[in-house]
């Protein structure tokens, strides 16, 4: 999985890019700590070209809205399509994290 | 054995090989009375064989898109086996519509589910939206049985970076260590009357599912199962699971 942050305005955006599974812990860890220094408090992953997820990037995921939180920072997903999607709402993940279109 | 084969596990297979020596490909063959298939190269000129069963060495690179087509329906890791466990994967590798056996250092590397639901997809006139259930079962079944079952690995203890790095070095300890790479997961498939039926199976110790919490790190994969299967039941103390899926 791949990434690129961008801030823009009072926001941090996070474009996910590629799968979200349980060998890319080593890739989240490194977001988790870039996005624990930004100087912006709201962090949005925009998902629109995250291509899977599974039940551990789940995990991941609130993970990283647990350990922002611990920072002061909102953690919010945003353009969620596809498969991504449909396992966030199987998973409903919308009652743990703030999703946005 | 499931009832109303597809047309394809009927017929004769033949047997190929990706990074084993030519010889023990044509040994093993022989042991079953199979033909060997020849390079990719001379499929055209040769006509496709309706099935062939595809023998990975120890040092097979990653495998290209066109190995999970049809003619190709099973995928054997040779690893440290001698020929007599080769023969016995054969021989059940004949009975499915698509099989697979692997260490669990292969099943680490290889995109099982990923090809697994091409294969399938190649096979039946499926949605897109179906082709990816697919591939999310198949992937929580396989990833289960690599990482709780086979490496014998616990979920995340807790929703903090830690426990992510300590389920990190789980995992690559665990991977490096023969006695858990070793370890076999198997995935059976049967496609009859509209609906696919795999078996994942592990050889770790078992486990009995316990319900967590909703905003637990992990324990999700089973959730995920039931939500994109027509049904699932957990076999053999856990070191099973039998899914059956939809194919529209």
């Amino acid at each position: 999985m791949d990434y690129a942050i961008e801030i823009s305005g009072q926001e941090a955006l996070v474009r996910l890019k590629g799968r979200l599974i349980f060998t890319e812990h080593s890739t989240m860890r490194t977001l988790i700590k870039e996005l624990s220094q930004t100087a912006v408090k709201r962090q949005v992953l925009v998902l629109e070209e995250l291509e899977f997820i599974d039940s551990a990037g789940i995990g991941m995921l609130l993970i990283a809205k647990e350990e922002l939180s611990k920072g002061g920072k909102d953690f919010v997903l945003r353009k969620a399509g596809g498969q991504v999607q449909r396992v966030l709402k199987v998973a409903q993940l919308g009652r743990l994290i703030t999703l946005e279109e | 054995m499931a009832e109303g084969h597809s047309p394809e596990v009927t017929a004769a297979p033949a047997l190929q090989g990706l990074a084993v020596p030519a010889d023990r490909v044509g040994q093993l063959a022989a042991a079953r009375g199979l033909p060997v298939w020849p390079e990719p190269v001379s499929v055209a000129a040769a006509g496709p064989p309706p099935r062939v069963l595809l023998l990975l060495g120890p040092a097979a690179p990653a495998l290209s898109p066109l190995l999970w087509q049809p003619p190709h329906a099973a995928w054997i890791d040779v690893a440290e086996l001698g020929d007599e466990a080769v023969i016995g994967l054969i021989v059940s590798a004949e009975s499915c519509s698509l099989f697979c056996s692997v260490s669990s250092a292969k099943a680490h590397q290889l995109p099982l589910a990923y090809g697994l639901a091409n294969a399938v997809a190649a096979r039946r006139p499926i949605s897109s939206t179906t082709r990816n259930d697919i591939e999310l079962a198949l992937h929580e079944a396989i990833t289960n049985a690599l990482i709780h079952g086979n490496l014998e690995i616990a979920g995340l203890s807790d929703l903090s970076v830690a426990a992510l790095e300590r389920f990190a070095r789980g995992v690559a300890d665990r991977v490096a260590d023969p006695h858990y790479a070793a370890r076999r997961i198997e995935i059976s498939c049967r496609i009859a009357d509209n609906v696919a039926t795999f078996e994942i199976g592990d050889q770790g110790p078992g486990f009995v599912p316990v319900r967590g919490r909703d905003d637990a790190a992990s324990g999700r994969g089973l959730a995920l199962i039931a939500a994109l299967t027509l049904s699932y039941q957990l076999l053999d103390g856990g070191r099973r699971i039998c899914m059956k899926l939809a194919l529209s």
